[in-house]
């Protein structure tokens, strides 16, 4: 049992974690755009993809605590 | 580079560094700290085999290389190295998995003697220190030349980098090595195709390069753009591609730090999936960065170093936040093989030079501690190749590579595949590096021998004829002399299909006097044993896509043909 509830709060840990640090990357991309808007299409591209696997996580976080 | 560029390398980085410091706590005993308990699923070690195989030394390194070589690179990762893995999972580690060793160095002194493990210890640590100092070098230039930074202050910058990687490892071992390189893998990947794909764009695709180059000199494009395009004075491009193959075959089959992650698996199905994933990975990240090369060419044709390639394509091409994605990948590489020849390294020294011959009677907790002291001297020997790699990282390595090691990958293939007495193995060791070692100073010091003796890509094949054939006639000579081999001299330690894993690990901790009553032989007897499959096995057998046999055998099919007729 006990270990079962380990494994869940590690599981639970890597989501939020991945969660927050893919978010943080794709916000970090979407404002270097502030410095030049070379290549934007490809930074919103990346941004986009990335944060959308964030939300993922975050949801599946959210939803399982 | 912005503000921006670096808050990327360090969120990035920094976020798995972490991930790997909180997460991999408290791996006390060394079975979880050498080999992770043998739990990792297959997609976990086949990424990490990738991302531990690949590091920023050869971001920077393949475009120098491919710069001059071409795409004559490729043969060597979408071939060379997947045939090594494939050869490794299917075959190689298959006796070392079943039998509980911790290191190849270990069951070559099963199968061969003390002597063979020594020197393989050797072979490997100046192997991996030699890529350490690659990597060390090829993260400098980065710095220096994209980042603009001093020297002084970009070296103290790759000493962090190093030390910090030393963190993770030596609390967490082989688990924290293997996760955290599985999501270093992901970044690398992400960064080789965007900077590909921003210099593809702008050179105008293959037609574009392919002007470009003939613009330069009409006979590049046939050079670069071509598998069988490149070949030396007095070589032929079969051999250049042969021994290119070799040199990656070798690498996956002598490495321990390649060798351990297969170790880690939690079966054996699932190590043979890993190679499969590592392949694919490989295969996919190295097509960037080897036509980066001939990319490279056709906007910089006149280089004072080959490996500036890299850096000034990143900094002519890319703009703010790019750079800092793509720097990211490049360092996050470095740090999947810092870490990755940590552990592997030290797993070596501990296991088959401190426990075998020093130390033999220490506790389990002992020797885990020594694991984790050793790896950062590990880490400071990769420094002392700096001051050599200015000629070129990839034509450095090539040289030692094809001299020094492809010895001991013969050895090691003969001692699985064949029945060669037990005493062969040091001749065949000693006859490989007596020949290299000859070549590399004939060829330094401009004696008057031919170019098949001397030549690098020569190297490669005498390398492998030339062991073999002294250990198969040493083998008759004992043959006449002694009798053939007994059966329960190679027991366990040749490859077989089949074998009794239990009955395997009790033979094994018997088999050698100088093991009694040592730690040694303990963890051989008490490794715990895992099973063929991670999954039930129906009684109609695996369905076709479950099998890894076939997935390898369509890969090779795909790369061959890709290699061989499309592009060659």
């Amino acid at each position: 049992m006990g270990n079962a509830e380990d494994a869940k709060k590690s599981k639970q840990f890597e989501r939020v974690y991945t969660a927050v640090l893919l978010l943080l990357v794709g916000l970090l991309l979407l404002v270097s755009i502030l410095y030049t808007t070379h290549l934007w299409l490809a930074k919103v591209a990346i941004a986009a993809v990335l944060i959308g696997v964030s939300v993922l996580f975050g949801h599946k976080y959210l939803r399982e605590r | 580079m912005t503000v921006i560029d670096w808050l990327l390398v360090l969120v990035i980085n920094g976020g798995i560094v972490l991930y790997g410091i909180i997460v991999f706590r408290g791996q006390r005993e060394s079975f979880d700290w050498y080999l992770a308990a043998k739990s990792i699923p297959w997609w976990v070690v086949g990424l990490s085999a990738f991302s531990t195989a690949v590091d920023s030394g050869d971001y920077v390194a393949i475009v120098g290389g491919s710069y001059t070589l071409g795409l004559s690179q490729l043969s060597q990762w979408w071939l060379g190295i997947a045939v090594g893995w494939f050869v490794l999972s299917f075959f190689v580690i298959v006796p070392m998995y079943r039998s509980g060793v911790f290191t190849n160095a270990e069951w070559l002194e099963f199968r061969f003697g003390p002597a063979a493990r020594f020197l393989s210890v050797l072979i490997n640590i100046q192997s991996r220190t030699n890529v350490l100092g690659n990597i060390f070098f090829s993260t400098f230039l980065v710095l220096n030349i994209v980042a603009d930074i001093g020297k002084v202050w970009s070296w103290l910058i790759v000493v962090s980098v190093a030390f910090t990687a030393i963190l993770y490892i030596v609390r967490g071992g082989l688990k924290a090595g293997v996760v955290t390189d599985a999501l270093q893998s992901v970044t690398m990947i992400v960064a080789a195709f965007v900077l590909w794909g921003v210099v593809w764009v702008n050179a105008g695709g293959w037609k574009g390069l392919n002007q470009k180059l003939a613009a330069i000199d009409a006979s590049l494009p046939k050079t670069l753009l071509h598998v069988g395009g490149y070949s030396p004075p007095g070589v032929s491009p079969v051999l250049v591609v042969f021994g290119l193959i070799v040199v990656l075959t070798m690498y996956v089959l002598i490495n321990q730090y390649e060798t351990i992650r297969f170790l880690g698996a939690r079966s054996e199905w699932d190590f043979k999936m890993a190679a499969l994933v590592a392949s694919l990975a490989t295969a996919v990240c190295l097509w960037f960065n080897v036509s980066l090369g001939p990319l490279a060419r056709a906007d910089f044709p006149v280089l004072e170093m080959s490996d500036q390639a890299y850096p000034l394509m990143l900094k002519k091409y890319l703009p703010t936040g790019l750079i800092g994605l793509v720097l990211a990948g490049l360092v996050a590489g470095g740090y999947s093989t810092f870490d990755s020849i940590g552990i592997g390294i030290s797993s070596l020294f501990v296991r088959d030079i401190y426990a075998r011959f020093i130390v033999k009677n220490g506790s389990d907790a002992h020797y885990t501690r020594v694991g984790r002291i050793t790896v950062p001297f590990i880490i400071i020997l990769g420094f002392l190749y700096v001051p050599f790699l200015q000629g070129g990282m990839v034509l450095f390595y090539l040289r030692l590579a094809g001299a020094i090691q492809v010895p001991l990958m013969t050895v090691i293939l003969m001692g699985v595949f064949t029945r060669v007495h037990r005493g062969t193995g040091i001749i065949g060791l000693v006859v490989g590096l007596t020949y290299g070692i000859s070549a590399i100073l004939a060829d330094a010091n401009d004696w008057p021998l031919p170019v098949w003796y001397t030549n690098t890509w020569w190297a490669y094949l005498w390398n492998l004829i030339l062991p073999i054939a002294s250990m198969l006639i040493t083998s008759k000579v004992i043959d006449w002399s002694r009798g053939p081999i007994k059966e329960k001299e190679i027991k366990g330690l040749i490859y077989a299909q089949h074998e009794a894993t239990a009955d395997l690990r009790e033979l094994m901790a018997s088999r050698l006097k100088a093991l009694e009553g040592t730690w040694l032989q303990k963890t051989l007897r008490e490794a715990p044993i895992r099973p063929k499959y991670p999954f039930e096995v129906p009684d109609s057998g695996l369905r076709w896509f479950r099998r890894p046999g076939v997935w390898a055998i369509i890969y090779l099919a795909v790369a061959g043909y890709l290699l061989f007729v499309l592009l060659w």
